[in-house]
């Protein structure tokens, strides 16, 4: 009873916020209620008790990587008018559209498959965090550790490229990086 | 403390040099980088252990007893088997071959060239890691771990508009084509519940067709995917990035993305078709006949009207895709076909770029085929090379090109697709004409400015010994056959 | 010792077993007691951080040689209350250009960030609201929330020293929070667990099996790592950049009047006793007592303790009733009572409550004695010394873990 008021809750929260997250016109607003739709979703994997995956979703989502999009955001600095242009342009019909589409595609697929398909309940431990570091280290040992190396790659990328601006910026003007 | 057993094995290791004598190298230039303070002892030394990891994973590749069964490795997420060890082989060599042609070169279009090495060498790491994956996993982020690496270098010298304009496009593109490959993926797992090929082949084998092989869910999935490695190949019709990003680009980064990253992405194509979803070949094998078709016509009719040998060459690359998938129809028999068309036309299209690099002596980003013009009377060796190489993207014998076509289209018609082996030496034709007109504008036009004068002996050398090897291969391709169809006949 | 033991039937009653799911999945009495402990929790969160503004205050004024409040009550010990009471009736201006429904909202965000991670600190063995097994990454998700609550009120602020201060803090959020991440890995890997309950067990013994003296020199670098990491997070001098009131007049609060002010206010100092007191379990033993007795000492330091502590009493008391000052005889007196009371019957608590309070003079005392750092200068501080530092650190204690197991 109180779980299902309280999924409910949660649920419509969610679905609320992912739509204002779309239709807000303020980027900062946008990322904000995106946040929010993720910390929903963070409250409704604790609900299936998998406070392991709620936690990472509060941690790295909602906590780091919206963080650097408000910050992105805010250093793009859009003024009102660049942001209402094109409100309801062709380009967003569209977008719309394919999203419809894709909604009753997924629809129709998930349909398909969960009529198929008998899905058993999850093995006790599934999610904890014993069983992700047992999993990441065993059976998920190389894609854990090519992740480090795509990371790595990330890094010396952004590097490359920032190393080069601040040449290019230094030719042009005397650039002080200070300590 | 948690019983935690790293599926580790030492006998594991050994099957693993290649890859690991590539990622110790792409660490070691890391390293260099940091290490040294002019800029021009970067340089040397970076590039030499570049060309030590490659040359030590061609060798631990070579070491490979070929006839050894294939087996899963790693806890799944790798294969040890004679297929990888061929494209490791070949990976490596193209590798090396990257770092020789493009050296003299990078200075010109003012790429630095610890940078452009240690990005080469991280991004081969990643396609080392994809010729071997053995899960969908695995696989994606292989290829994320080459793209990377290659999106910054496309825009590296991004000092022109072409070249800030093809590296937007090359980065936004790739990321969606991983983005639709990542979410057929998906699709695929909710349906066979497994991201290691074999668990997927064995579900299908298993699981009733509604559940299985006919699922609209898993054909979904199968159908993304595609359109994900489609533009990794740049396969018709997902190839519109392909003419813009390799004209912007800088030349040695043209270079390894037509030669190494697309070698890469056919041959986890081919393990991924072959290992995982072979049995729902009559699906797939539509979008693939489609795919394959539209490349030849597209890739040979776009090349047609190019006047720049970028743009000719990144055109070409299309129409080879269309041959290349040309393999994949006559999948049990033609795999050795595909996966020597696809050694084949990687050290051709390398070679064409690398002599296109030695005779772009002011560092543009695009040679027109004028610039080509009297390139015969002034650097008579240099353009026979060249001419070599074209002929061999042409498949006009005695060179290799012609070998590999051969054996693409005799698979195809002995799979009973004589239509789609039909069209195929149609556009052969088609191609041979914009191939040729290089070579004719190289050999009988008067002489454009193209001055030559401190163009590197070592990279000429180097590529002499490349046409000579194509030659070599034209006129004896059975060797490469034999191991091309011993390597890729086990994958099924 | 059956310390709060009302606490641990209201536990058991909820906490069959620890499952986070709990908190959503229990029956309606259960989430009854639930809140009800929820708003216990928000009324000792709540003095705390009062008593922790007289103190900064006091210590302040010290420091800088002069005496801090004096006028409400005995050295000024009832001024918070004062000014929480002033705040309150203070007009609430929201400035005409603001977002209004993000300024609205941001000040209960950072305070709710920073007040739901005591859920899970342990002020005793029994007296945690929630024990998880993921306790340390709990805390850690829930207060890196916190800062999204500082971005919005700088944005919706739209005022430019707000907006200054809301950029600073997402620059930084990102800097310290890898050392501070890394910071705690050592200590779980000590512990072999997240939860703090855990941690705290396995360092029971006395001070010498305290984390902070295990794997020496490695333990002490990542208590120090953690704390400079924790006074970032928490806005604390030298990293108060965010604020920075001589810079950006306040920072994302410039704009802030009343209660909604008073909020930020009471969010900061609750960081920071939530930051104390986290440091306080994971390195320095927690709720448990330093037990001399293990060093070998006896009788006879306790009984100097307790003699010098009724020395003191009788000293104070006697210059009180001289002086005719009763209300601070009554205030000390209840000190007095309250932390023998305390120390007798919650020794866990009376322990916690020390060591928490101890780090917190520290950081006082920091504040009052450091500069504020540059902005590069505390990038450069994150990223090229303390996060090297930390990766090290991990590295040292793990080879220190295979050799000692």
């Amino acid at each position: 009873m109180l779980t299902a008021i309280v999924f409910y809750i949660l649920a419509t929260l969610c679905v609320v916020t992912a739509v204002l997250t779309v239709t807000l016109a303020n980027p900062v607003t946008c990322a904000l209620s995106l946040i929010a739709c993720l910390m929903c979703l963070a409250g409704l994997f604790a609900q299936l008790s998998a406070g392991y995956v709620a936690i990472l979703q509060v941690l790295v989502y909602a906590g780091a990587i919206m963080v650097l999009f408000l910050f992105v955001v805010m250093l793009l600095n859009l003024t009102r008018e660049e942001a209402d242009e094109g409100t309801f342009g062709t380009a967003r019909a569209l977008t719309s559209l394919v999203c419809v589409a894709f909604l009753l595609d997924l629809y129709v697929f998930v349909d398909a498959a969960v009529g198929t398909r008998d899905f058993t309940e999850a093995l006790e431990g599934f999610g904890s965090l014993a069983g992700v570091g047992e999993a990441l280290f065993s059976r998920y040992l190389v894609p854990f550790e090519v992740i480090s190396l795509l990371l790595t790659a990330a890094v010396v990328g952004v590097v490359a490229i920032t190393r080069r601006q601040l040449s290019v910026s230094k030719a042009s003007e005397p650039l002080k990086v200070a300590r | 403390m948690l019983p935690i057993v790293l599926p580790v094995d030492t006998g594991d290791l050994t099957a693993l040099g290649p890859l690991l004598a590539v990622l110790i190298a792409a660490l070691g230039v890391l390293t260099v980088d940091m290490t040294f303070e002019r800029e021009e002892a970067r340089g040397r030394w970076s590039f030499i252990v570049g060309l030590v990891g490659a040359g030590l994973a061609a060798g631990c590749a070579s070491l490979w007893q070929w006839e050894a069964p294939g087996r899963a490795i790693l806890g799944g997420a790798l294969y040890a088997d004679a297929f990888s060890s061929f494209f490791d082989v070949l990976l490596a060599t193209l590798l090396g071959l990257t770092l020789v042609v493009s050296w003299y070169c990078l200075d010109r279009v003012k790429v630095k060239p610890a940078e452009f090495t240690g990005l080469a060498v991280l991004s081969f790491s990643g396609m080392f890691l994809m010729v071997r994956a053995a899960d969908m996993l695995t696989l994606f982020l292989a290829i994320e771990l080459m793209s990377l690496p290659v999106y910054v270098l496309a825009g590296l010298s991004a000092g022109s508009k072409t070249g800030r304009e093809a590296a937007l496009k090359y980065f936004v593109l790739g990321s969606l084509a991983s983005a639709i490959l990542l979410y057929g993926m998906a699709l695929v797992y909710g349906v066979t519940a497994s991201l290691g090929y074999t668990d997927i082949a064995g579900y299908l084998a298993t699981a009733s067709r509604e559940s299985g092989v006919e699922n609209p869910l898993f054909l979904a999935g199968l159908a993304l995917m595609l359109v994900g490695l489609g533009f990794k190949v740049a396969a018709a019709p997902f190839h519109m990035w392909t003419p813009d990003v390799y004209e912007g680009a800088p030349t040695p980064v043209t270079t390894l993305m037509a030669s190494g990253v697309r070698a890469a992405a056919a041959a986890a194509l081919l393990r991924f078709l072959a290992g995982a979803v072979l049995l729902t070949r009559g699906h797939w094998m539509m979008l693939v006949w489609a795919l394959a078709a539209l490349s030849m016509i597209a890739g040979n009719v776009g090349a047609l009207a190019q006047t720049n040998v970028k743009r000719l060459l990144a055109y070409s690359g299309i129409a080879h895709a269309g041959y290349m998938l040309l393999g994949l129809f006559a999948l049990p028999r033609g795999a050795g076909g595909f996966s020597m068309y696809v050694a084949v036309y990687a050290l051709s299209v390398l070679g064409a770029f690398g002599a296109l690099q030695w005779f772009d002596d002011r560092g543009r980003e695009t040679v027109d085929i004028e610039d080509l013009a009297g390139a015969g009377k002034r650097h008579p060796w240099m353009a026979s090379v060249m001419t070599v190489f074209l002929l061999s993207l042409a498949g006009i014998p005695p060179t290799a090109g012609f070998a590999a076509k051969w054996f693409v289209f005799a698979a195809a018609v002995q799979a009973g697709y004589v239509g789609l082996a039909l069209l195929g030496v149609m556009t052969s034709l088609f191609g041979a004409y914009y191939y040729l007109r290089v070579v004719i504008a190289m050999w009988m036009d008067e002489p454009a400015d193209i001055s030559g004068a401190d163009q590197s002996p070592t990279t000429g050398l180097v590529l002499g010994l490349l046409a000579l090897a194509v030659l070599f291969i034209g006129c004896f391709p059975g060797w490469l056959w034999f191991l091309a169809d011993l390597a890729s006949s086990k994958l099924v | 010792m059956n310390d709060s033991y009302g606490v641990r039937h209201l536990q058991k009653h909820i906490w069959e077993n620890h499952a986070f799911s709990h908190i959503f999945n229990a029956d309606f009495l259960g989430f009854a007691l639930m809140v009800i402990a929820g708003v216990a929790l928000l009324t000792f969160v709540l003095v705390y951080g009062m008593v922790a503004v007289w103190a900064e205050r006091k210590v302040a004024g010290h420091i800088q040689d002069r005496l801090g409040p004096m006028r409400v009550g005995w050295h000024g010990w009832l001024q918070s209350l004062a000014d929480g009471v002033k705040l309150m009736l203070k007009e609430d201006i929201i400035p005409t250009m603001a977002d209004k429904p993000l300024f609205i909202l941001a000040p209960p965000l950072v305070f709710l960030a920073a007040f739901t991670a005591y859920a899970v600190l342990p002020f005793s063995s029994r007296a945690q609201l929630a024990d998880l097994d993921i306790g340390v990454l709990y805390i850690t998700a829930v207060t890196s929330l916190g800062v999204v609550g500082i971005i919005m009120a700088g944005w919706a602020s739209n005022s430019k020293w707000p907006l200054y201060g809301a950029m600073r803090s997402a620059a930084l959020v990102v800097s310290y929070g890898v050392p501070l991440g890394l910071s705690m890995l050592p200590v779980l890997m000590l512990s072999g667990s997240l939860s703090l309950q855990e941690i705290v067990g396995n360092q029971g013994g006395g001070i010498l099996h305290w984390n902070l003296f295990q794997a020496f020199p490695f333990m002490p670098l990542a208590f120090l790592v953690f704390f400079i990491s924790s006074l970032a997070e928490t806005n604390r001098v030298p990293f108060d950049i965010a604020e920075a009131e001589s810079e950006l007049v306040g920072g994302y609060h410039t704009e802030y009047s009343g209660i909604n002010f008073s909020l930020f206010f009471i969010a900061e100092y609750s960081a920071m006793l939530l930051s104390c007191g986290v440091a306080a379990t994971l390195f320095l033993g927690g709720y448990l007592p330093p037990a001399f007795r293990t060093l070998g000492m006896m009788g006879l330091p306790r009984l100097l303790a307790w003699l010098a502590l009724g020395l003191f009493l009788l000293w104070r008391f006697t210059s009180f009733w001289e002086r005719r000052q009763f209300s601070e005889a009554l205030f000390f007196a209840v000190l007095t009572l309250a932390g023998l009371l305390l120390w007798r019957t919650f020794p866990h608590l009376f322990w916690f409550l020390t060591k928490t309070g101890v780090l917190f003079l520290v950081m006082l005392w920091l504040r009052w004695t450091l500069p504020r750092l540059r902005i590069d200068q505390m990038m450069y501080m994150c990223w090229k010394v303390l996060t090297p530092l930390a990766f090290v650190n991990l590295f040292g204690t793990s080879l220190w873990w295979m050799w000692a197991n």
